[in-house]
């Protein structure tokens, strides 16, 4: 199983909208696909219309005894499952404290799951923390949208400080700015500064568009509502390079991969 | 998404747009797809047995395709072409990703057409609150000339993390008035009510049976049954579409002569000898084609058994089975054609009405079934006992029949028995039945093979040499089958010393006259 987390150490830069619409591709694609809503505001379970309860609530995830498979949720796409939010994933931290090996627990978890999904989307709540460290060490890449702002490069380097920080196997990072509107001034001077396409900075920029808006009228991924907007197509050329830097293949899984 | 439940509801509620569900959601539904479609399967229902649909499809939208449907896949490919109603498809003509699901269960049997009708089929989803779908719905209509309107099968599939949701509908959809839950695939609902779910001739021979009804009834309608096994299996032995249609009549003869040789004192002597003289008469035909479907079809493995130097020189033997083969089945098919056969079914037809057949009318089937397991299980224990490993082959051969006759006494009385004690017995009993067996069919063979080399015309030197290895192989075989035997009939035999078989008889559901 791949990991893909979407994570900031910011807040509001579209770090759910990238981790909805990027499980949506994982599954259209063809790969069993798993997104693990751990924000506690809960904005991806409510985009799938899931009601953001979990049986036992954050406890019931950390701990071994309660099978994670058991909070599972079958969306309306095909190939796309959900463990929603819960209210209580705000003591999240505190829960992952009291494990044993706690910066490890988000990865034995997943373990349960392996036999059953070939892609997991974590969607985190924005922070350093604990549950920050648990979702590096299991993730296989990191996706970190980025507000075109002067300060914005500034928070990626104390995402990657973070890893560095963080030792054992590095994850890789695909930023990528989100939100972007080239009518304002201030966004086109850093996009057009910006190493865009070069490192960890992908090419692909996420427009400010009311598509992305209505997502949350609409409550579905871009690519159901609004296929060819601009939006969308760029989610799908971030996913391809996702996909790349997970080491999936471009086309999705071959005809051999329920063997 | 799993199926949870199926069930067939009277074709006068409104499902499609107005289906009854729970407080608290409600329903969309998809647009409908109409298709028309030819099942296939084997004779013996294989495939839906497994819950497994396989169908030649025309639809609108995708033209024509080969679908096979269940254990939670569909798979459409390219479908065969000409499918012939009531023939069978060439099993060679499947695309890989069909034949990939469909043999394994077919087991080598040939896939005929089974019914074929309209469809009618929508999607409906079923939404919570929030919109959410928390289950689906899938209703199937089936239209077919001369089969009556009725109902429509309705498939709840459940979304996981859904499934009290899922249940709750079903629950709903279960109350209304004429529902039922059915199992298995739509289909197989529409079969169960056209009365074709099962295949012709496929009730178990002793189905039903109880230990107080008169013995010459119960006896009568075991032999009728067999004798409808076997009128079922006349067809497909005819065109040959595999060779278990013969085999399967060929056992249904042999358990019917087992019912006719034990049931002494219950029907009229009359008519007990000419079913006793036209069984035997019916079952003599079958078996030259019959030994030479098995010669055929075990050809790869008679094969092996000669060394790779000479495997080529054993080709002349090859043509020799299927020329006998050809000229067995020719003869078959004169006796299958035949007046007599016609006048024996016909009898088989009278016995599950007639009420003139009984000469004891005070025996009740208990007692029959008591004294008929116990003298079987007697007869094999005796020759069991008596076998040394010098004895002569033909005593084997004694020992298997006997054996073969306790083990269908068995089937007539399943439904007597405990079933838990019952398999046990057959159990054992089918351990010694396969060593038995083995023991048979190499000893049958290494004779076949001399007969052959005896009738080939001119043989090559090799093709004599490569046939003493494979007698030779054969007799290897034979006695590491006999080998086996007195571990098996001590298996068999504990049901007789340590009073087993008698707990068994009197544990009988009905108690049966010890």
């Amino acid at each position: 199983v791949k990991v893909v987390a979407a994570y900031s150490i910011k807040g509001g830069v579209g770090k759910t909208t990238a981790a909805v619409n990027l499980a949506y591709l994982a599954a259209l694609q063809g790969y069993r696909t798993l997104l693990w809503d751990l924000d506690p505001q809960g904005a991806a379970t409510y985009l799938f219309r899931v009601k953001p309860k979990v049986k036992g609530g954050a406890e019931a995830l950390v701990r071994r005894r309660h099978p994670l498979a058991d909070a599972v949720k079958e969306t309306d796409f095909p190939g796309l499952d959900l463990v929603p939010a819960d209210p209580s994933n705000r003591s999240l931290d505190l829960l992952l404290d009291a494990t044993k090996q706690p910066e490890r627990r988000l990865r034995q978890r997943l373990q349960s799951l392996e036999d059953e999904y070939e892609v997991v989307v974590l969607d985190c709540a924005p922070s350093i923390s604990l549950l920050s460290e648990n979702v590096v060490r299991a993730a296989d890449v990191v996706v970190v949208p980025l507000i075109p702002a002067p300060l914005s490069l500034r928070t990626l380097d104390q995402l990657r400080s973070f890893l560095d920080e963080t030792g054992g196997r590095r994850p890789a990072v695909v930023a990528y700015f989100s939100m972007a509107d080239r009518r304002r001034r201030s966004h086109r001077e850093v996009l057009e500064a910006a190493p865009s396409g070069q490192g960890d900075i992908s090419a692909v920029t996420v427009p400010a568009a009311s598509q992305v808006e209505q997502m949350g009228g609409r409550r579905a991924p871009l690519a159901v509502f609004a296929p060819r907007s601009e939006a969308a197509a760029a989610f799908r050329l971030l996913w391809a390079e996702v996909a790349a830097a997970a080491g999936l293949s471009a086309t999705g899984p071959g005809p051999d991969h329920d063997e | 998404v799993s199926a949870l439940h199926t069930l067939a509801v009277p074709s006068g509620a409104d499902l499609d747009s107005a289906p009854p569900v729970p407080a608290g959601l409600r329903v969309v539904a998809g647009a409908q797809h109409l298709s028309r479609r030819v099942w296939l399967d084997t004779f013996d229902r294989a495939l839906l047995a497994k819950h497994v649909e396989l169908y030649l499809e025309e639809d609108e939208e995708a033209g024509a395709g080969l679908v096979v449907r269940g254990a939670g896949i569909t798979t459409r490919a390219g479908g065969p072409a000409g499918i012939d109603p009531g023939g069978a498809v060439s099993v060679g003509s499947l695309a890989p990703a069909v034949a990939e699901v469909v043999l394994p269960l077919a087991r080598g049997r040939a896939l005929l057409s089974l019914a074929a009708a309209g469809v009618a089929e929508r999607q409906l989803a079923v939404l919570d609150d929030e919109d959410k779908t928390v289950c689906r719905l899938t209703t199937t209509r089936f239209t077919a000339a001369g089969a009556p309107p009725g109902m429509v099968i309705v498939t709840v599939d459940s979304l996981r993390g859904y499934e009290a949701a899922a249940e709750e509908v079903a629950g709903t959809l279960a109350a209304v008035p004429g529902a039922r839950v059915v199992s298995g695939a739509p289909v197989q609902a529409w079969l169960e009510a056209l009365g074709s779910a099962a295949a012709p001739g496929s009730l178990p021979a002793g189905r039903g049976l109880t230990s107080d009804m008169p013995a010459a009834a119960a006896v009568s309608l075991i032999i009728s049954r067999l004798l409808a096994t076997v009128e079922a299996n006349l067809a497909g032995t005819l065109a040959r579409y595999d060779t278990e249609f013969l085999h399967d009549l060929r056992v249904a003869v042999r358990r019917a002569r087992t019912a006719v040789k034990l049931s002494d004192g219950v029907l009229h002597d009359g008519l007990r000898d000419r079913l006793a003289e036209e069984l035997k008469w019916l079952g003599d035909a079958t078996t030259p084609p019959r030994d030479m479907d098995v010669y055929l079809e075990s050809w790869p493995d008679m094969e092996s058994q000669v060394s790779e130097e000479l495997r080529p020189h054993v080709e002349p033997f090859l043509r020799l089975i299927e020329e006998r083969t050809k000229v067995a089945h020719r003869e078959l098919r004169e006796a299958l054609g035949s007046r007599r056969l016609t006048r024996l079914l016909e009898t088989g037809r009278e016995l599950s009405e007639a009420n003139d057949t009984r000469r004891h009318t005070e025996a009740s089937f208990g007692a029959f079934v008591a004294r008929s397991l116990r003298d079987t299980l007697e007869r094999v224990s005796k020759r069991g006992r008596r076998l040394r490993p010098d004895s002569p082959d033909e005593a084997v051969h004694d020992l298997r029949k006997r054996a073969k006759e306790l083990r269908y006494m068995l089937e007539f009385s399943e439904a007597l028995l405990p079933a838990e004690r019952w398999a046990e017995l057959v159990r054992d009993l089918k351990a010694l039945q396969d060593a038995l067996g083995a023991f048979n069919d190499s000893s049958v063979q290494r004779a076949f093979v001399l007969d052959g080399a005896e009738a080939l015309t001119d043989p090559p030197v090799h093709t004599l040499l490569a046939l003493g290895e494979l007698r030779g192989s054969l007799a290897r075989q034979a006695r590491q089958a006999r080998r086996q035997l007195p571990d098996r009939l001590a298996g068999l035999e504990r049901w007789r010393s340590e009073g087993l078989f008698w707990d068994l008889l009197a544990a009988g559901k009905d108690r049966l006259p010890l």
